[in-house]
């Protein structure tokens, strides 16, 4: 039940409105704490206990007008969530861009590099998402950000859940676009040879506390 | 000039094919020398995409080349010709039909292995023959330098035979192959 600071417990004296001095400091305290419990990062929706192995971030592009495919061998996720407590879900995921693995080395040294994610600079890349929306049909959204190369962008993800007992099935997507988060610059901002849109495919397994 | 072979002439279909997997190849060779000049990865891509899509378009030439020889006999060479010669000019000719398959679908391959897919001039991607793997990939590019310096001497020596037979027997070998009628 709320703490009561507008008036005295019925059938008391009237006093000093919200009691006396002692219970309005516990009271109030007490406020603060609630606010505090909605901050980011503590969702009040269950823990997921991501399995490494069975999960992936995968991304794809054109290049030179076919389109090839890598993933991210490395990431670490922080997710809260539950399709019946939106509010109380959260979602943080750090990828060390150094893991990036496009089956070329020629490549993966080039994306590496200042031109793309600088990863002498920024080594990491955080996913943190925002409000979820429920569209229906077992889908849901959020108006998530990344921060990638000393720079942090809108990005739609959208995603399924799928829950059987305790475990639980994610798979999402996000299209990125390169352009706006400097990924590719120089002569890489040709789009001819590179794609502008990067798209990214997240399959999560976890086992879902309580 | 007609559009088969007669008993004496290549026709227009046969001829078309030829000068144009010749020219194409000519393309290729500078292409692939451009693209390894290249400093610079955006570079190499741009420059291999175009050798790439050049290459799949010999291959598909060379397939209907071939399924042309397939139909249509070729004029039967000169009885000027000795057979040690014959048997000559006969293994060229087939070994450049293998080499316009195994250059083109070596290239593809490695290129699959390399994980940078095919593309025919951006219009559409051709599926990938291998999974990626670095080692496949370093082995597949030493046998398409190899097949490519095979061509290189196929062609020198194809082209050293046609002018001899023009030149030195003075025999309609070459004239043949030509579009326009013997003067």
């Amino acid at each position: 039940m709320a703490p009561n600071l507008i008036s005295p417990a019925p059938g008391r004296a009237p006093g000093p409105p919200g009691g006396s001095p002692t219970r309005r400091a516990a009271a109030l305290t007490l406020a603060w704490a609630g606010l505090l419990a909605g901050a980011p990062a503590q969702g009040a929706a269950p823990a997921w206990d991501v399995d490494p192995q069975a999960s992936t971030i995968a991304f794809s592009a054109v290049q030179a007008g076919a389109r090839f495919r890598g993933r991210f061998e490395r990431f670490d996720a922080d997710i809260r969530f539950a399709a019946d407590d939106l509010e109380g879900s959260r979602a943080e995921v750090s990828v060390p861009l150094r893991s990036v693995d496009s089956r070329n080395s020629d490549r993966d040294d080039e994306v590496l590099g200042e031109a793309w994610f600088d990863v002498e600079d920024h080594p990491i890349a955080v996913f943190r998402a925002g409000t979820f929306e429920r569209l229906g049909g077992g889908r849901f959204a959020t108006d998530a950000t990344l921060t990638i190369k000393g720079g942090t962008h809108p990005l739609r993800f959208e995603f399924t859940v799928k829950r059987d007992g305790d475990r639980a099935v994610l798979d999402g997507s996000a299209a990125i676009d390169r352009l706006a988060m400097e990924l590719g610059t120089g002569e890489w901002t040709d789009t001819t040879w590179v794609g502008r849109t990067i798209d990214v495919e997240v399959h999560v397994e976890a086992a879902v506390g309580d | 000039m007609p559009l088969q072979n007669t008993r004496s002439r290549y026709g227009h279909v046969a001829q078309a094919l030829h000068w144009g997997i010749a020219a194409l190849i000519l393309v290729q060779f500078v292409l692939a020398n451009v693209a390894e000049a290249q400093e610079g990865l955006l570079a190499q891509i741009k420059w291999f995409a175009r050798h790439k899509s050049f290459g799949m378009t010999i291959l598909a030439l060379a397939a209907l080349r071939l399924g042309w020889r397939l139909y249509a006999p070729p004029p039967p060479l000169p009885g000027t010709m000795s057979g040690g010669s014959r048997s000559i000019a006969r293994s060229t000719h087939w070994l450049f039909y293998g080499l316009l398959f195994a250059l083109p679908v070596s290239g593809w391959t490695m290129s699959s292995a390399a994980n940078f897919p095919v593309s025919w001039f951006g219009v559409f991607t051709f599926p990938d023959l291998v999974a990626p793997d670095e080692d496949l990939k370093e082995t597949l590019e030493k046998v398409h330098e190899l097949l490519a310096r095979a061509l290189w001497i196929t062609v020198l020596i194809h082209v050293g035979a046609a002018l001899k037979h023009h030149f030195l027997d003075r025999d309609d070998v070459l004239r043949r192959m030509l579009p326009w009628p013997r003067t």
